[in-house]
């Protein structure tokens, strides 16, 4: 196994860019996941280490080996950069047998018969199949046809694991299991991993690291639990499941913490990844599941409101609640059984202080800005 | 995947395979040296079968038991494959080390897209000096035997000889109106395809776009099948557009169903192999593409897929004769075929 260093990686059909100058470094043995929503260009970045994609310029290395290098001229054929890949279609042949299948790479590359069979029995006494090594795809439910894919890919014992999206057309139930499989089995075999994905349950419960693409540029990176509890963009928060936004004005910062203030003269307290400017104008946001609501006679001690309860609506599991200080709305989700004791009019309501975040302004996932979101746009 | 023999045997072929008894596993293959068919026929034998992926492969298995037939000894292994899954399957195998397939069977526009990855290898089949040289693609990379028409069917309980249109603008009459069933234009498909192919010749306009869906008002359907089901049941009058291979397989199993090719622009779509590089057995693809191209394929696509050879002299599908001989609209390019779905979106 080995690692990976991407710089300056670069590709754009005609005027629309579609790798914006990316750089990025995987350990030795990481699992990485390229997060973020369809169109990002994570895919495009993923079959680019790949070699199923040509950039235009940039440098791809695998350990010490260039893969590609734009400037000079390198651009190795998918199958000389010794990499095992899973895709989201399975991509078995279903009139080989499970044995035929794993065996396949193995055979392509002229490895001897007896040590074909003994690292294909490896692979799916691994992937628990071996008992099944007689039987054709079709005959497989589609866990049991991902997990011969994964077999596929590791059995030529490739220095780097990439994986597309590979979960997406597993239900729910089957999908945390597998979830689970491909964690264990890298973690066996010690492979650097890169998995695309636009499901934040797969990235937080398979990477060491995760980045999030926006445009073909990576905007942000960092240990899942930071990246979804401290957003830096606000794509990023909006993706990550933040979903109240308002503008404020910063009274005082440090590295981690800033006091905003709102237009109408609420006071809160925000995380924020670098000391702010007093006086600067900034995005927060905050996840509707983290809004805390109390009865009328209730209040919190810090960054509380008094608020008007507009409507409850069900929604599945949780109620939700649109609430207005006078000037804008904030939406809260809470569970039923907390609901029924919110009544229309006056409430007292809290934003997180650890879930309150201030984000650097820009476009989010709908094109929309920060400042003009139609949820809030401002509690002025 | 199947073989147009038993898939059994091929089953019991891979188990005695995999218990170490031998049998013929891809490996990168040498490229072929043949220099007449009687050598490619050589040559292929000790290859045993070809590997096939395309969308209509189900379809061709008569067409390959009469190679089959013509050729005893080689097998054809088919995948009934499109689209993204092909694009998967053939991205993991090469990764994987190499093809597994030997041909592709697809539209242009895919070996086009096959051709920009460097995944197929030139070949110019045996036997077609005389090929329109329009067949042919660039550098050799693939080649068509044969050709489906797009056009329109239509109920004949319906609509007497006289009613039927025989132009694009026929299709705007007002006692048409409501009565004409099409699949989804603005979804990526044959019918946005043939609409594009009129575009991009001149053959009808923006105009008629709109006219076409304010006067003609037609049905929306999501396939060209459901279209044509419509029509076979009498819920439409006609079909617009609709495959002459489709129309026939209706026609065989007694639907009340006649064809009609607009004069002035009728699409004939290509249907191409690409010879994928470094495939298992390439004397084997060789070998059945150039059938493709021999009286014998020629005959048989017509016979039983319902398809046109490209051949001069190639025999018509059984019916064809009626379809008189309109205007070929070419295939219209990728970027004519986005720009025509972008303002297709626009519209429907």
């Amino acid at each position: 196994m080995t690692g990976i260093s991407i710089r300056d990686l670069h590709k754009s059909f005609g005027t629309k860019t579609v790798l914006d100058h990316v750089s990025l470094d995987v350990e030795d043995g990481e699992f990485i996941c390229l997060l973020g929503p369809s169109g990002c260009r994570k895919s495009t970045l993923l079959r680019s280490i790949a070699g199923l994609e040509s950039p235009e310029g940039g440098t791809i290395y695998l350990g010490d080996d260039a893969v590609f290098d734009g400037a000079g001229r390198i651009n190795k054929a998918p199958e000389q950069r010794k990499l095992g890949m899973v895709f989201q279609s399975f991509a078995l042949w279903p009139h080989k047998t499970v044995f035929e299948n794993v065996a396949y790479p193995l055979k392509r590359a002229k490895t001897p018969k007896r040590e074909i069979n003994d690292r294909v029995r490896e692979a799916l006494v691994m992937v628990d199949l071996w008992d099944f090594r007689d039987s054709y795809p079709g005959t497989l439910s589609g866990g049991q046809q991902q997990r011969v894919a994964l077999a596929r890919a590791v059995v030529p014992r490739p220095r780097l694991l990439l994986l597309d999206e590979p979960l997406s057309s597993l239900d729910t139930n089957l999908r945390a299991q597998m979830r689970r499989e491909v964690r264990r089995i890298q973690q066996h075999l010690g492979a650097t991993a890169v998995y695309v994905t636009h499901d934040k349950e797969d990235a937080g419960g398979l990477a060491d690291r995760v980045l999030v693409l926006q445009d073909g540029k990576i905007v942000q990176e960092g240990a899942p639990r930071d990246v979804f509890v401290a957003p830096k963009t606000a794509f990023v928060a909006e993706f990550v499941g933040f979903d109240n936004f308002f503008d404020a004005t910063v009274l005082e910062s440090s590295d981690d913490r800033a006091s905003v203030e709102v237009g109408n003269g609420n006071r809160f307290t925000a995380v924020t990844s670098s000391r702010l400017e007093p006086g600067s104008t900034v995005t927060v946001a905050t996840r509707s599941r983290l809004v805390r609501v109390e009865p009328s006679d209730g209040s919190f001690s810090e960054n509380g409101f008094t608020g008007t309860v507009l409507s409850k609506a069900h929604l599945g599991d949780d109620v939700e609640i649109v609430l207005s200080d006078g000037a804008a709305e904030i939406v809260a989700r809470v569970r039923p059984g907390y609901a029924k004791d919110i009544h229309p009019g006056q409430t007292a309501v809290g934003l997180p202080p650890e879930g309150t975040v201030v984000v650097v302004e820009g476009t989010r996932k709908g094109g929309q800005r920060t400042t003009s979101s139609p949820r809030i746009s401002a509690l002025a | 995947m199947k073989k147009t023999s038993t898939f059994a045997a091929l089953a019991a072929a891979s188990a005695l395979l995999i218990s170490g008894c031998g049998g013929a596993e891809p490996e990168a293959a040498a490229a072929p040296t043949a220099t007449s068919v009687e050598e490619l026929y050589e040559a292929a034998q000790d290859e045993g079968q070809v590997v096939v992926y395309g969308p209509t492969e189900d379809l061709y298995a008569a067409v390959y038991e009469d190679f089959k037939a013509a050729y005893p000894g080689i097998e054809i292994v088919t995948s009934d494959i499109f689209g993204q899954e092909l694009d998967s399957r053939l991205e993991g195998e090469q990764i994987a080390g190499g093809f597994a397939a030997d041909l592709v069977h697809i539209g242009v526009s895919d070996v086009e897209r096959y051709k920009e990855k460097d995944y197929l290898v030139p070949y110019r089949p045996f036997g077609t000096e005389d090929l329109d040289p329009a067949f042919i693609g660039p550098d050799e990379a693939w080649s068509v035997p044969s050709q489906h028409l797009y056009a329109t069917a239509y109920n004949t309980k319906a609509l007497s000889a006289d009613e039927v249109p025989t132009t694009w603008d026929d299709l705007l009459a007002a006692d048409l109106s409501g009565k004409i069933a099409t699949a989804t234009p603005k979804q990526s498909g044959v019918t946005p395809q043939v609409l594009s192919a009129a575009l991009e010749e001149g053959v009808i306009d923006e105009a008629w776009i709109d006219s076409f869906k304010a006067e003609a008002n037609p049905k929306i359907f999501p396939s060209v099948a459901n279209a044509l089901q419509a029509t076979v049941t009498g819920e439409t009058n006609l079909a617009f557009v609709a495959g002459y291979g489709s129309y026939m397989r209706q026609v065989e199993q007694g639907a009340p169903l006649g064809f009609s090719a607009m004069t002035d622009g009728a699409y004939f779509s290509d249907v191409a192999y690409g010879v994928l590089d470094g495939g298992p057995n390439p004397n084997a693809a060789r070998l059945l593409v150039a059938w493709m191209f021999s009286a014998e394929g020629q005959a048989s696509v017509a016979k039983h897929v319902f398809e046109f050879g490209t051949m001069p002299e190639a025999p018509l599908p059984a019916g064809a004769d009626v379809i008189g001989d309109p205007v070929r609209l070419p295939y219209p390019g990728a970027d004519g075929y986005r720009s025509t779905l972008q303002l297709l979106s626009t519209k429907f």
